[in-house]
């Protein structure tokens, strides 16, 4: 059936009724979940924060890279990582000076070794996290978060059994001389995702604010299992994430045979 | 269910990313006409925003559990049309003093959050002057909302011939009203 030239004619102007931006907006933002204030800060609160943020960043980096207290020896930027991430990894290597004076000469400057292109485990890294349209946040806003805390992802290996379970352990550790806090929005700290699945969407998370405190030098220990037995996968290899909240993420290629 | 954009892919093998975008595209794609089709039928800027902000909720809901939606456009339309009909449901059922008070108070916030010209408050006025609700409704759907035949039939539970008759009746009786006042 044509549509009646008059009648169009009649209502020709309803494309004004619309709802304005900032509305669209205002709605989408109501509906879809936010980041969270750890996310992004520089985005949702003022210019103040912003300062502060930065600032906080600034001390914390300069007292990771100078720290005189880890046992771990010199820590050099280790951009190697899995093929599909854009997480920057902090890699320890061996002490290549006597570190009892306190003495520490950047890597750059001779006292450490050159970085590294190698992806060999164990891993270790901090303040990693895959950027991604939820939470646009920069580098910087990041490290601020969980600086002076080491992480290591352990007991990932290949020639995993297609129906059988991965265990990963994500160890954190604090490497500073004080105490150092995790904060955590819900009760679901860490997660994984295999290939598509992602345990975050078949999780539900109780809502509230959660804290770890960690003594200098204490760790603490998150297990990741993941069970195959329902969802067995395909031979072959596969990309598992593991990963922390807001803190820390590592993804790997792992084989099933 | 021909006349539909097709089946749209919002299982539970997306990721939260994927989800967020398939959401956007809806949003960005059909707010507009939604906001629309309720404010017509509402004459209430305000409760045509709850109602978008309502039925895009619901279809959030419905993405994130990993439901697949089918013919996202009839989904839409059919929540909002229930969202209406809720809406009217209530307002029946309220007491004869705030019913009288809600009347009281409408026109003031039917014309304070757009500023509508003239030309498209007395089409509001036609509008509601067609006493057959669904054949207000149906023609709605296909000179505000531009949808076809299929796809209003679809959403009314009717058939294409059914909106066809009403259409036609619809436009008649609006004819005679733009012309005879207008």
């Amino acid at each position: 059936m044509q549509k009646d030239k008059d009648i169009q004619d009649i209502f020709k102007g309803v494309g004004k009724i619309s709802l304005s931006p900032e509305k669209k907006d205002m709605i989408r933002k109501r509906i879809l979940p936010q980041p969270s204030f750890w996310w992004n800060p520089l985005t949702q609160h003022s210019s103040f924060l912003a300062l502060a943020s930065f600032a906080i960043f600034f001390v914390g980096v300069a007292m990771y890279v100078y720290n005189p207290y880890s046992a771990q020896g010199p820590i050099v930027l280790d951009t190697a990582t899995s093929k599909d991430s854009n997480v920057s990894l902090y890699k320890n290597t061996a002490p290549t000076q006597d570190m009892s004076e306190g003495a520490f000469i950047p890597p750059g400057l001779g006292g450490g070794a050159s970085p590294s292109t190698s992806s060999a485990e164990p891993m270790y890294g901090i303040a990693a996290r895959q950027s991604s349209d939820l939470a646009p946040v920069t580098n910087e806003s990041e490290t601020l978060v969980a600086d002076g805390l080491l992480f290591e992802v352990r007991d990932l290996w290949d020639g995993y059994d297609t129906t059988g379970t991965i265990t990963a352990s994500i160890v954190v550790r604090n490497i500073t001389n004080s105490i150092a806090s995790l904060q955590f929005s819900n009760g679901c700290q860490s997660y994984y995702v295999l290939d598509t699945r992602d345990s975050r969407d078949e999780t539900m998370c109780i809502e509230a604010l959660q804290q770890i405190d960690l003594l200098p030098n204490e760790e603490h220990t998150w297990e990741v299992a993941i069970d195959l037995r329902e969802q067995p996968v395909s031979y072959g290899t596969h990309q598992l994430t593991v990963g922390i909240e807001v803190y820390y993420e590592y993804t790997k290629d792992i084989t099933f045979e | 269910m021909s006349g539909n954009t097709g089946a749209f892919d919002t299982s539970i093998y997306m990721n939260q990313i994927e989800k967020q975008k398939a959401f956007d595209a809806l949003y960005t794609e059909y707010v507009d006409s939604l906001y629309r089709f309720c404010y017509f039928r509402t004459n209430s800027s305000e409760v045509a925003e709850d109602s978008v902000q309502d039925v895009f909720l619901s279809l959030w809901k419905e993405i994130s559990r990993g439901v697949v939606v089918e013919y996202p456009k009839t989904w839409l339309y059919t929540a909002m049309r229930n969202k209406i009909i809720d809406y009217y449901r209530k307002k029946k059922s309220l007491s004869l003093d705030a019913k009288m008070e809600d009347q009281y108070f409408e026109p003031v916030e039917t014309n304070t959050h757009i500023e509508l010209d003239t030309e498209i408050r007395l089409l509001t006025r036609y509008v509601e002057s067609i006493e057959d609700d669904t054949d207000r409704e149906v023609l709605l759907l296909r000179y505000v909302n531009d949808l076809s035949m299929d796809d209003i039939a679809d959403i009314t539970g009717s058939t294409s011939n059914a909106v066809t008759v009403r259409i036609h009746r619809a436009t008649k009786k609006l004819k005679e009203l733009y012309y005879a006042k207008g």
